[in-house]
């Protein structure tokens, strides 16, 4: 064989394995197209260098004749293939971009379904703006705040103005590329609308500013509590200085109304002397009040509470506290209403005050409706309380209404738009309420009459019924006292007191001292069979602690605690304590007389005092 | 002397040979690149055709069928090449 016939027969071999070969490959870049021209120009060859072997083989010539024809196919056979291979190549390209493209797509749909989902979850409007201050879009919050106002300018929209706002924080995030914040005022149909903003600037990739994200959150209810906070604060400072002044002028009333009940008892058979007497003692009941009222305003304190149902006491303190016959009051009380844990007297004391104050805001006389319910408070209900249950009372008149200047100022102590008022009856109501971990809440406008609600949180338990007391009934009794007050005026008055009453008395003037008398007095065996204690001793060992000395002395010893303070936590829980119970400063000796009554059982004595008045006046 | 056939096969073949070059930068299938130089073998066997009409006919000759025989293990190789990538990409 020859080197060319060698040649060739490399050639077929070559050709004849390149065409078996093709029918394995099964890659992805051949169609069917491609694979047809592959094995057609490759059969070309195949058939020439076959053609040549047979030539060169000296076998035979015959098919030397159509190689020219054969060769001739090759070229275009190859570029053909070429083109359908890279057709291909372009098509998958394609479609892979495609496909790449489709699925971007899908997740911009979904990023974007995402984040309107965000942002109609979040709470506070948003609004986007373009440079030019067109709205581009607004999330649910933002329209159902502001309407909805896309594709116009956020001025025109928002504000109703012809150019940017002062101080708007998006036209300053455009100048800066920084965030910026501001507060807004803007009007409801029912109230004020506080707003703060806050804007973002919406950055390119060249950095450029080219749009601004502005957050809208209300923050009227934070502005409410900031307000309630101050207001709150206000009156602590107002109220400390208030109950200092108000704990001195107590201790002065408790000599004067003392005095003035014993000189009553003295001067029994002279009607002048009397009536003047009475109208001194009027006078110091109507100071003890208000002080008390100062008292209960500045120090607050522990109430003394009973679980009760509220009803009752709010009809008669409601049907008590009215004045003249122009205003009636109509009564809408629940019949299930849960009880609540108050005072009785001090809610007395705010049912007296809302009523007397919408009497007076109705000089021609009117209606007002009091209701009691049940009130279920959810998350989110603008009345600043806890969710839970409460009871609200409801005072509502028809009187000339509250103006918003006055509403918000009408709990401040001293502040009072009538004549001759002491501003402090809304202000201790409010003191009182806040005390029983319930809230006051005043909706009014002018014109329109007011509507007070109060909220008491509502407790389990049974309720307690409130006794019924004859005030002016003085019952005296014996026994050995053991009186301790600083004050040398309440120890001269309560000296005469008690003589009157019938008992022994020893006068002491600090706890110390108290706390010495009652040991010699146990040691020698002559023992006091009530111990009176002032709480309050500036100096010395005040009442409470020596009530727990004599206490260890003597378990069984009878101790009654006296103070201006009826609110003080060692008053309110004095029976925790091992105390008798408490009598609030200043006393009359009818008070006096029933407290160590109650205390030390004996069989009551009728005043001649009470038995003279009743028979003058039968 | 000239056969006229084997010029209008050299023709076609240039203008292919044209394409191919402007092409073969583009190649991204594996293998391929041989079939590429299968072409030019076969190209290069077409002008020692028609070389070998004129000036020492044994030599373009011979160079010519050792053209094609280099051609024919080119295309064997491409296809050897791509099957084995195939295999590869399964495994």
């Amino acid at each position: 064989m020859n080197l060319i016939a060698f040649f060739d027969v490399l050639a077929t071999i070559g050709f004849g394995t390149a065409l078996i070969a093709v029918f394995f490959i099964r890659q992805n870049h051949f169609d069917f197209q491609s694979r047809v021209l592959l094995l057609l120009f490759l059969s070309v060859y195949f058939l020439v260098s076959t053609s040549n072997v047979l030539e060169h083989g000296e076998i035979t010539g015959y098919f030397d004749q159509y190689e020219d024809y054969l060769e001739i196919l090759f070229s275009p056979f190859f570029l053909f293939f070429l083109f359908s291979v890279y057709a291909k190549l372009n098509h998958d390209k394609r479609s892979a971009a495609e496909n790449a493209l489709r699925r971007a797509l899908e997740n911009a749909e979904s990023e974007h379904s995402k984040l309107d989902a965000i942002l109609a979850a979040i709470g506070d409007g948003i609004s986007i703006q373009d440079r030019n201050f067109k709205v581009l879009y607004q999330n649910k919050v933002q329209k159902e705040l502001a309407g909805d106002h896309v594709g116009e300018l956020c001025y025109e929209a928002y504000e109703n103005r012809n150019e940017p706002c002062l101080g708007c924080p998006v036209e300053a995030s455009f100048q800066d590329g920084k965030v910026h914040k501001a507060e807004r005022t803007g009007k409801t149909d029912k109230d004020t609308l506080y707003v703060e903003i806050t804007a973002s600037p919406v950055v390119n990739q060249k950095g450029e500013v080219y749009a601004g994200i502005e957050v809208v959150r209300d923050i009227t209810n934070r502005k409410r509590m900031t307000e309630e906070i101050l207001k709150a604060q206000k009156l602590e400072s107002i109220g400390l200085l208030a109950g200092g002044i108000a704990h001195d002028f107590n201790n002065l009333l408790a000599a004067v109304l003392g005095n003035i009940s014993l000189a009553k008892t003295y001067a029994a058979s002279d009607d002048k002397v009397v009536a003047k007497l009475e109208a001194a003692e009027k006078a110091s009941l109507r100071g003890r009040e208000l002080t008390r009222q100062l008292l209960t305003f500045s120090r607050g304190g522990t109430p003394v509470k009973k679980v009760m149902n509220i009803n009752r006491l709010v009809r008669e303190s409601s049907t008590f506290s009215l004045s003249s016959n122009r205003v009636k009051c109509v009564f809408s009380l629940s019949g299930e209403l849960w009880p609540v844990e108050v005072d009785p007297s001090q809610l007395s004391q705010v049912v007296n005050n809302l009523v007397i104050n919408a009497d007076q805001a109705m000089p021609n006389g009117g209606l007002i409706t009091i209701s009691t319910e049940n009130a279920l408070l959810a998350p989110g209900d603008p009345v600043l309380l806890a969710p839970g249950k409460y009871v609200r009372i409801t005072f509502a008149d028809q009187g000339h209404g509250i103006s918003a200047e006055h509403r918000s100022r009408i709990f401040d102590p001293f502040y009072s738009t009538k004549a001759g008022g002491t501003g402090l009856g809304l202000a201790t109501a409010f003191s009182i309420i806040k005390n029983h971990g319930g809230h006051i809440n005043v909706a009014s406008n002018p014109g329109q009459g007011a509507k007070i609600e109060v909220y008491l949180p509502a407790v389990e338990g049974r309720t307690e019924e409130i006794p019924a007391q004859d005030d002016e009934e003085v019952i005296t009794g014996n026994g050995r006292i053991l009186f301790m007050d600083d004050d040398a005026a309440v120890r001269n008055l309560a000296q005469d007191m008690l003589k009157h009453l019938g008992y022994d008395i020893v006068l002491v003037s600090n706890g110390t001292e108290a706390v010495d008398i009652y040991q010699a007095a146990m040691e020698a065996d002559n023992a006091f069979d009530a111990v009176l204690l002032d709480l309050e001793v500036p100096g010395g060992m005040g009442g409470s602690e020596a009530g727990k000395k004599i206490l260890n002395i003597n378990p069984a010893a009878k101790v009654l605690l006296s103070s201006v303070y009826s609110n003080d936590s060692v008053m309110a829980n004095s029976q925790k304590y091992g105390f008798c119970g408490l009598i609030p400063k200043p006393y009359k000796i009818q008070e006096m007389g029933r407290k160590l009554h109650e205390i030390l059982g004996s069989s009551p004595k009728r005043s001649r005092f009470l038995q003279q008045r009743q028979n003058a006046n039968p | 002397m000239f056969q006229e056939s084997e010029l209008i096969n050299l023709c076609i073949s240039l203008i292919v040979f044209a394409v191919v070059i402007l092409t073969i930068r583009k190649q991204e299938i594996p293998g391929l690149i041989l079939f590429y130089v299968g072409f030019f073998c076969i190209f290069a066997a077409l002008i020692f055709t028609v070389i070998e009409g004129v000036v020492w006919n044994d030599l373009f000759n011979t160079l010519e069928h050792f053209s094609y025989s280099l051609a024919g293990v080119s295309f064997a190789a491409g296809c050897i090449v791509m099957l084995r990538k195939e295999q590869k990409r399964q495994e």
